[in-house]
């Protein structure tokens, strides 16, 4: 168990933080310049907080109220900075022995032979790291911060650096690595796939406080508020006024249509008729009708609405439609409300270059509503 | 004193030695940290390479030469005159500016992250200096071991020359007496100007 308690004061940032996560891997999650890697250089011990308390394991890394402040050498963890820093006038080999200078020589040189071995960088062994693939160094500086067999595993945007179709097949590396580590790792990324595809439990940063901390699922599914959903880049933040809610499900009022909602806000108590509620549809969650068969199933025919696409975005394998809805009140400042995520098949098919006007429909379960503060 | 090549040499290397002592911590100190009394420390520093040589050996000549400041050294048990011991001197702070401005600003361009990594991999702050920090600024450091070795070189046989030809007059340490205090003026308006830039 990792408990983390910070709390760090600059002139017109300040740090207040406090979480803790079971042994697997956090990500750390939010926008640059929310205190992420800040976090990570306290827990580091580069840093020294002004309050607050690190506890790993039961291990007391920082406490203020005790003046303990644990150097880095002390504090036995691995660190991935952002672009690895790895040392560019030592070879590979002594990248990865740097840490184990308390090691006899014998010793130290099998455990260099080893991690050589396992990350596969037989051939890199006696390169300088400026001559490395993108992979490799990842795998050195994997290799070096693993070497002394940390306790707890820091990486800071470990692939930021790097370019798309390189990043997606070192991310699954990563991701495997990780798994393999079996202690607390803690991955700052601003990157929501790379959180999803790394961590098991996300801590949601903004502007130096946590706005949301649990599982994987527990975030992604159910953000706790309009902020975190913001945060997490969740499209089609709405609002709307509650009619009637019960157990069965709460009717909403937006835009003049009238909304099913499948359940109420996660941990906090069902709204009230009257009650402004945030609420946010997934763009993949939202259909369009199809022309030729709409109106003889029923089933489908909740939650409809009427509008027109007024623009759409090549996201490469998919579609992001823009759609304005017609219906009371003004539509907002960006011109549209809803963004539809389609694939370019069904893009093709429907001609939606021609045809414009849409009646669109969203399952009851995919109105997920946020708690109101 | 029969080859005074040698002797030359020997005095500059012995110039550039201590030199190399004092201005390796000096350098990573200016290049990596800040601290009050920095800017006029780095003027002070600049002086020796501001002045002309020449000048550094009248004022040498003329300053120690003046009563006041010779009954000063005196006292202190120093001899009065230029001899190889305060030529020496002379010359390491020629070779220590020269060092100092070589070696600091590569010092200032080691990546602070790499120390940070070392840190985290368990060094102290003296090992990570002579296994990261040095190594990677070895460049301007043996650039500075060069430039300085040079530079000590030419005040040793200009300020030999200069104590030989000039013994000390009443008018030479009024010269020297008024050197000085102009170096002090400037040490203390270059640093008031160095803030105002920065």
């Amino acid at each position: 168990m990792l408990r983390v308690e910070l709390l760090k004061h600059f002139p017109g940032f300040t740090l207040d933080v406090e979480w803790s996560a079971p042994a697997g891997v956090v990500a750390l999650f939010g926008p640059s310049g929310a205190g992420k890697t800040l976090t990570l250089e306290c827990l580091a011990g580069l840093i020294r907080p002004d309050g607050g308390r690190v506890d790993l394991h039961g291990r007391e890394l920082y406490d203020s109220v005790r003046g303990v402040h644990r150097p880095p050498r002390d504090r036995r963890l691995g660190t991935v900075f952002q672009g690895y820093a790895l040392f560019p006038h030592l070879t590979v080999e002594e990248n990865l022995g740097f840490g184990l200078d308390r090691m006899s020589r014998p010793a130290r040189r099998q455990r260099v032979a080893e991690l050589v071995e396992r990350l596969r960088l037989g051939d890199a062994r006696r390169l300088k790291p400026a001559t490395l693939s993108g992979g490799q160094q990842q795998r050195v500086a994997l290799g070096r911060a693993l070497a002394s067999d940390p306790e707890l595993l820091l990486l800071d945007e470990p692939l930021a650096a790097l370019d798309s179709p390189l990043r997606r097949s070192l991310r699954d590396e990563l991701a495997g690595m990780l798994r393999g580590f079996g202690k607390t790792a803690v991955v700052v990324t601003h990157d929501l796939a790379e959180a999803c595809q790394l961590a098991d439990h996300i801590v949601v940063y903004d502007r130096g406080r946590v706005v949301q901390a649990g599982t994987k699922d527990a975030v992604l599914s159910r953000p706790a508020s309009a902020n975190v959903a913001a945060a997490l880049g969740v499209r089609n933040v709405l609002e709307g006024v509650v009619l009637n809610a019960g157990a069965e499900g709460i009717q909403l009022v937006w835009r003049g249509y009238l909304l099913v909602a499948a359940r109420g806000p996660s941990g906090s108590p069902l709204p009230t008729p009257g009650d402004r509620v945030p609420f946010f549809i997934r763009p993949e969650h939202v259909r369009l009708m199809r022309k030729d068969r709409y109106g003889t199933g029923g089933e489908r025919q909740t939650n409809l609405v009427r509008g027109t696409l007024v623009g759409e975005v090549d996201m490469g394998a998919a579609f992001t439609l823009r759609f304005a809805v017609e219906g009371e009140g003004a539509p907002p400042a960006r011109g549209y409300d809803l963004e539809i995520a389609v694939p370019k098949l069904v893009h093709e098919k429907l001609c939606l270059h021609y045809d414009r006007r849409w009646t669109v429909s969203v399952q009851p379960s995919a109105v997920e509503l946020l708690p109101t503060a | 004193m029969t080859e005074p090549a040698a002797f030359l040499f020997s005095l500059a290397g012995v110039a550039t030695a201590l030199a190399l002592v004092f201005g390796l911590p000096l350098a990573w100190l200016l290049g990596r940290h800040s601290f009050p009394g920095k800017a006029p420390l780095q003027a002070a520093l600049l002086l020796p390479l501001v002045l002309p040589a020449t000048l550094i050996g009248y004022c040498a000549v003329g300053f120690a030469g003046h009563p006041w400041v010779a009954a000063a050294l005196g006292w202190l048990g120093l001899a009065p005159v230029l001899d190889w011991r305060m030529a020496i001197g002379i010359a390491w702070a020629g070779a220590l500016a020269m060092f100092v401005r070589s070696a600091e600003g590569e010092f200032a361009r080691v990546d602070r992250r790499l120390e940070a990594a070392a840190r985290t991999l368990g060094r102290s702050e003296w090992s990570l200096f002579w296994a990261v920090t040095l190594p990677l600024a070895w460049r301007g450091v043996a650039a500075g071991v060069a430039l300085a070795f040079c530079r000590a070189l030419g005040e040793i046989a200009l300020t030999l020359l200069v104590a030989r030809a000039l013994p000390p007059t009443p008018a030479l340490s009024a010269l020297g007496v008024l050197a000085v205090g102009c170096a002090a003026f400037l040490v203390l308006s270059t640093s008031r100007l160095t803030r105002a830039v920065s």
